[in-house]
């Protein structure tokens, strides 16, 4: 069992050192010598040849953010994590703030539950956090009067896991289809709908397992979602 | 942050880069992205070939890898630059979030693959006003 597990560490330091050396400065460059000839040279390429680029530019722009998101992945798996008390109230305001930057057209109503808090390894929690909140904004893009929500349930007593809540009136999902989403580049929308790589709630799950929590999910079609939380204390 | 019309204004004109990376298409890109600021460019593919480019000319900024195969990596080539031209400014690329061992003494920017246009000419920028 252990030469078992010291050969899957082992397996998964190499794919981390194929993605992270051997893929991002080829992707680098193919990318960057597409964009080379669009900016620089469009007058010597003819309409069908400038489609094509798009498309090859395309195409690398998505092969180099699932390569981020796999490194994002092994990364939540491997870590050391340091266990401290995390204000996740604050942690998810920042969360939403930059989610509002990067799409300032957008109105989303979002309340924060005041006062959360729980014992977690902060960098692992806000990268939990920050999966599922983008997973709510993005799914509530075609939502009007978009809400969110982030609020904890009751806890009996201290000693009980903390269990957070992040809901939305977005477009939810099949609830037979529950167990698929947290599965690597399972995407249970058309991407022509919401455009995505499929990584992120592995993410957050890989995230979660690491601290011994659950990660699970309800939703019902067209009228939004809950995605809980649970973290031992 | 950095913007890239901020940093293309910022970039002297005629400021002297060698950019040295084992990829020599990444070397490439990188000298093309910093001559659209005015730059002046070398490219080398080796620490080796670095020294060599390093003591047959004049150079402001040098922006090296990190991980490089040949025996010297590009913390032990900027050290030795460093210990050469006590003028040189460094900034690095790595496949690594990490900080240089002696990252102060070298006053060096480490950008993190992938890296954009923008942040290569911020770097320069950086580098030759701290």
């Amino acid at each position: 069992m252990q030469t078992q597990r010291a050969q899957e560490r082992q397996l998964i330091e190499e794919c981390r050192l194929l993605l992270s050396h051997e893929m991002r400065s080829p992707l680098m460059v193919i990318e960057g010598f597409a964009q080379q000839l669009l900016d620089r040279h469009a007058a010597q390429i003819d309409e069908k040849g400038a489609h094509y680029l798009h498309r090859m530019l395309g195409a690398t722009r998505h092969l180099s953010a699932q390569v981020e998101g796999m490194l994002t992945m092994i990364e939540a798996s491997r870590q050391p994590m340091h266990i401290m008390r995390v204000d996740v109230t604050a942690m998810c305001r920042s969360l939403c703030e930059e989610m509002r930057a990067a799409d300032p057209q957008r109105e989303v109503q979002v309340e924060i539950e005041e006062g959360m808090s729980c014992e977690a390894d902060s960098t692992l929690l806000r990268l939990v956090f920050s999966q599922i909140i983008a997973n709510a904004f993005k799914f509530t893009a075609r939502t009007e009067s978009a809400r969110i929500a982030i609020t904890t349930e009751p806890q009996r007593d201290e000693a009980e896991s903390r269990t957070f809540c992040v809901s939305d009136n977005g477009a939810g999902f099949d609830p037979a289809l529950s167990r698929k989403l947290f599965q690597a580049f399972s995407k249970l929308h058309p991407v022509s709908e919401f455009a995505g790589l499929g990584l992120g709630l592995a993410i957050a799950r890989h995230a979660v397992e690491r601290h011994d929590g659950q990660l699970w999910a309800e939703g019902t079609p067209q009228q939004g979602c809950c995605f809980r939380l649970a973290l031992p204390q | 942050m950095c913007d890239i019309s901020v940093a293309r204004r910022n970039v002297p004109e005629g400021i002297r880069v060698l950019v040295v990376d084992d990829e020599p298409g990444l070397a490439e890109l990188v000298g093309l992205w910093l001559e659209a600021s005015g730059c002046e460019i070398a490219t080398a593919r080796s620490a080796i070939e670095a020294l060599d480019n390093l003591a047959r000319g004049v150079f402001d900024v040098l922006f090296t890898d990190v991980s490089m195969p040949g025996g010297m990596d590009g913390f032990e080539l900027a050290a030795e630059a460093i210990r050469r031209w006590p003028a040189l400014k460094v900034a690095f690329g790595s496949a690594h979030a990490w900080q240089s061992p002696d990252g102060a003494a070298l006053s060096a920017t480490i950008l993190r693959k992938p890296y954009t246009q923008a942040q290569v000419q911020c770097a320069v920028v950086k580098v030759l006003t701290h």
